[in-house]
């Protein structure tokens, strides 16, 4: 049996509304899979004050939040979906 | 396919620079550009737009370097997005830190402009399917009470919000005293049976679960979306996350009352924060933002939403 060194999943937005569909190598990190998504889809990595906006990523399957930490191919299966989502904030600034 | 980087430069008064050149990042603009191109296009009664889309810089009459604004066109359709009004919060932020490095001092009236220069291996626009816009085949009624009609703009689609939304809106922020509170709007895109183009229905407000608010500000966390993907399935009603909902307390309570009586705080605005967080998690042309603001004598409502790559003060349709 031959077992492929990336696997292909799909990342969506909060709301569901956009898709990609991605391929990473299975040894890559959480971490890694978010970066490359961002570049990919766009996402904001600041604030309006200039910091950081943390994304995490939800593992669709399972019902849980991925650590960044987490090897891709132990925690995903080929076209396992993910959700994008950020910690931000509304308010006066 | 973007051909050019972007600098912003600060101003002093008589169009002096003063300190260097601000790389800036088009990420936002692009994005909010291609939107706008693709609601477009749905609105004219196409799918979305074609690629590839390419992005240039309209010279201001000042005369190339100096933008004046950043055009984005895809096929014979095309959004004009004016590059003062996309890097003012860029502008502010660099004037800031000006002020703090004493380049520039405190008070003293500045201006900015924005300079573009060719450059090859730009990143384009995000690259992300958009099956289409999640039109029901339902229809529904524009007819009703028109809210904040002082705010409607001719090309404006209509949008309806639930009179249980509006309450449960005022009531999370009497509730929230001198904290802000937030959460997720759920609703549906239809066609308006008057019209055949869309029309937003805002049907239920999620409190935002997992959320926390001070005084000055209100913070979505995994948790708050993760637990509204939730609720959206448990009410298995069709809806979908159409956006958020936040309130602003009484910023100005505290102040001498004839402040109070020109304070600008007191006023429904959606800050800077609240525009980026539209442009990070609500940036579908249909999306909007509601707002109660205590002004003082009670709870103002607001709505918001994009208007050619823009946040910008709307109109709503009531039940009542």
């Amino acid at each position: 049996m031959v077992i492929n060194d990336s696997i292909t999943i799909t990342a969506r937005d909060v709301t569901g509304q956009r898709r990609t569909s991605y391929e990473i190598p299975r040894n890559s990190s959480v971490n890694d899979l978010i970066e490359g998504l961002g570049d990919r889809m766009g996402l904001m990595r600041e604030d309006s004050e200039g910091r950081n906006i943390t994304w995490y990523a939800r593992h669709e399957r399972e019902g849980r939040a991925l650590h960044r930490s987490e090897r891709v191919g132990e925690a995903l299966l080929d076209q396992d979906e993910i959700r994008l989502q950020p910690e931000i904030s509304a308010g006066m600034a | 396919m973007n051909t050019h980087t972007y600098s912003l430069h600060i101003l002093r008064e008589g169009r002096h620079p003063v300190g260097e050149p601000v790389d800036l990042s088009l990420r936002g603009p692009l994005q909010r550009g291609v939107e706008a191109l693709h609601w477009r296009s749905f609105l004219a009664g196409n799918r979305l737009v074609p690629e590839p889309v390419r992005a240039l810089p309209r010279w201001s009459p000042l005369g190339e370097p100096v933008v004046d604004a950043i055009l984005l066109e895809a096929g014979d359709i095309s959004v004009s997005l004016s590059a003062n009004r996309l890097f003012a919060q860029a502008a502010r932020r660099e004037s800031t830190r000006l002020v703090e490095a004493e380049l520039l001092e405190k008070g003293v009236s500045y201006g900015f402009v924005i300079t573009a220069r060719p450059a090859s291996d730009m990143p384009g626009p995000p690259v992300f399917h958009l099956d289409d816009y999640p039109l029901c085949d339902e229809c529904g009624e524009s007819a009703g009470v028109v809210a904040d009609a002082g705010h409607a703009a001719p090309h404006d689609f209509p949008v309806r919000v639930s009179r249980v939304v509006l309450d449960d809106a005022i009531r999370m922020a009497e509730q929230s005293g001198d904290d802000e509170t937030g959460g997720v709007l759920f609703g549906r895109l239809l066609k308006d049976s008057e019209s055949g183009g869309p029309m937003l229905v805002v049907t239920h407000l999620c409190p935002a679960a997992g959320g926390h608010g001070d005084g000055t500000s209100f913070t979505f966390t995994p948790e708050t979306w993760s637990l509204a993907q939730d609720m959206l399935s448990e009410r298995s009603a069709g809806e979908i996350m159409i956006g958020s909902y936040h309130s602003h307390p009484d910023f100005c309570k505290d102040c001498e009352p004839e402040r109070q009586k020109i304070c600008a705080m007191r006023r429904p605005f959606f800050s800077d924060d609240d525009v980026r967080l539209h442009e990070s998690v609500f940036p579908a042309a249909y999306s909007v933002g509601l707002l109660a603001s205590n002004n003082g004598s009670g709870i103002e409502l607001s709505l918001w939403g994009w208007r050619d790559g823009f946040i910008a003060r709307r109109s709503y349709l009531t039940n009542d």
